[in-house]
């Protein structure tokens, strides 16, 4: 039997949640993601598709199955940004897809595997230009902001090499979020199936929380009070850091994890700082959106 | 009178390492990248003998993450501050931008460290110091080189406070003890005797010591006991 998962017309931050909805409660058998009525991508919402391809064969042993979008912009707009290329490795297909797309894309960072630390290095130095220009031509950030945006991608790069146990993938866009902001953002999406920060941190924090253990008090306890798996005291800065960055961009930054998820929440957006009773999905799904810079007096 | 220059080298230090913290990567990101940083500076001061003033140079450097900036600047400060560190060596960040000092001083917070820094020639001390002792430590960097009685006059305390504050500096190891009571600044022992070129040593590793002088006589004192490890004393 072949269990049908449809992928939501705008696959963003909540596109992404309705996809988990149908992932957790599948219950096995041959998957098929049908994308083919997806007419909008975010880069949380696609590298989420690739997350929740790996998940499923994780789960039922089973390589599912994908229907690519019927929209010509929105598949070639995936083909730009290496999306086939990494879903090739995740999903089957039926009938030739052409991998990836001999344009060139105008992504910030097109969809990149990150399995070591040298893909962090990779990362970074490949990113510099192109957000020299993003971030100070479009949105309107200092020249120095390219380096601070650096060392967000590079620490959510390391979380999943130190902490995941697992491959993960990272990608970032810029594009005009009418609907909420009326400005251009800059998104980066960051996520594996891995451990979780549950299981990362369990081994030296679970006892002390007791029953209260659990995938919430995990993520307050890395996000809020910089707890890390290691005893090394100079680990865990890294999310700290993170949200002091982006709190002075006025930015969200999101982690899911397990069935809850945690946010430093900006003044342009109404959200629960955290969220517990979510559908179960494993590894981290990091997030952070930065938005434009209003020049003093709140013109564009 | 003999030259200042020359009395406080045979008291102070006896070499300055001068190190370009660029490696193959112009970008120290990762924990990886760091600790091989730090083995590379580690390695430069063990050639030395003595007392040393190791100037970690980050004009190459473009990001430094939280990460690697935690393995170069805090790891290395809390193993020279410790009892048992393997030399007697100082250390003093220059040419750092606002954005590595952003990370750098994200590190000093989290382990309560305190480092000197020259940025565009104007010292500073960086990192979460009590605002008496960082009035210490700015009294300290106009005077030069002082003892207890000289500082507690310029400093309008008592003899007994003005040195014990400057041993807590020295704890910090932001301060040179030079002994028979004196303290010197790190800018102000920099400043008297420039490094002089040597051959870089070979290795993977590119950023190597650039520059290391012979500073002093092979008779240097300490002034009293070696510093306790001052970690925990703010």
């Amino acid at each position: 039997m072949t269990v049908v998962l449809p992928v939501p017309e705008t696959l963003d931050a909540r596109g992404f949640e309705a996809l988990v909805a149908s992932w957790s409660a599948a219950e096995g058998g041959r998957a098929l993601f049908d994308a083919r009525h997806v007419r909008w991508v975010s880069p949380y919402g696609i590298v989420g598709l690739l997350a929740a391809g790996a998940a499923w064969q994780e789960r039922f042993g089973e390589r599912p199955l994908l229907e690519p979008p019927e929209s010509k912009e929105v598949a070639s707009y995936l083909s730009r940004i290496h999306f086939f290329e990494h879903a090739h490795e995740l999903f089957g297909f039926e009938g030739h897809l052409r991998r990836r797309s001999a344009a060139e894309s105008d992504a910030l960072l097109e969809i990149t595997p990150i399995r070591s630390h040298q893909d962090v290095h990779d990362v970074v130095d490949r990113v510099r230009d192109r957000a020299a220009a993003i971030l100070g031509r479009r949105l309107g950030y200092p020249p120095p902001a390219v380096l601070h945006f650096s060392v967000i991608l590079s620490e959510v790069c390391q979380n999943i090499v130190e902490h995941a146990g697992t491959d993960g993938w990272v990608s970032a866009q810029t594009y005009n979020w009418k609907q909420r902001l009326g400005r251009q953002v800059v998104v980066i999406a960051v996520m594996d199936v891995g451990m979780g920060f549950r299981g990362s941190l369990a081994r030296e924090h679970a006892q002390r929380y007791g029953d209260r253990w659990s995938d919430e008090t995990a993520l307050e306890a890395a996000f809020l009070h910089g707890v890390s798996r290691y005893r090394d005291p100079g680990r865990g800065q890294g999310l700290q850091g993170i949200r002091k960055q982006v709190t002075r961009w006025n930015g969200l930054f999101t982690i899911r994890s397990g069935t809850a998820r945690i946010a430093e929440v900006p003044d342009w957006i109404e959200r629960d700082p955290i969220n517990s009773g979510l559908p179960d999905f494993p590894g981290a799904q990091i997030q952070v959106v930065l938005p434009q810079v209003v020049p003093p007096g709140g013109g564009e | 009178m003999g030259d200042p220059a020359t009395d406080m080298t045979r008291e102070v230090a006896r070499t300055v390492v001068r190190t370009s913290v660029a490696t193959f990567y112009n970008n120290l990101v990762t924990r990886p990248t760091g600790q091989a940083v730090r083995s590379a500076i580690e390695a430069q001061l063990r050639s030395g003998r003595g007392r040393c003033v190791s100037v970690l140079d980050f004009s190459q450097v473009g990001v430094l993450d939280f990460s690697c900036a935690d393995e170069v600047i805090a790891k290395l400060l809390m193993k020279y501050l410790r009892a048992d560190r393997p030399s007697d060596a100082f250390f003093v960040v220059q040419d750092a931008s606002e954005h590595h000092r952003d990370s750098i001083d994200t590190v000093l917070r989290r382990h309560k460290l305190l480092l000197v820094a020259v940025e565009s020639g104007r010292p500073a001390l960086w990192g979460p110091a009590p605002s008496r002792l960082r009035a210490a430590w700015d009294r300290l960097d106009r005077m030069g080189r002082v003892d207890a009685s000289q500082f507690a006059s310029a400093h309008g305390v008592n003899e007994a406070t003005a040195g014990s504050w400057l041993r807590r500096l020295a704890d910090f190891r932001v301060a040179l003890p030079e002994g028979h009571g004196s303290f010197s600044s790190l800018p102000a022992a920099l400043a008297r005797r420039p490094a002089e070129p040597l051959q870089p040593p070979a290795g993977p590793y590119r950023a190597a010591a650039e520059q290391t002088a012979p500073y002093g006589s092979d008779t240097a004192g300490l002034d009293g006991q070696p510093p306790a490890g001052a970690r925990g004393v703010l």
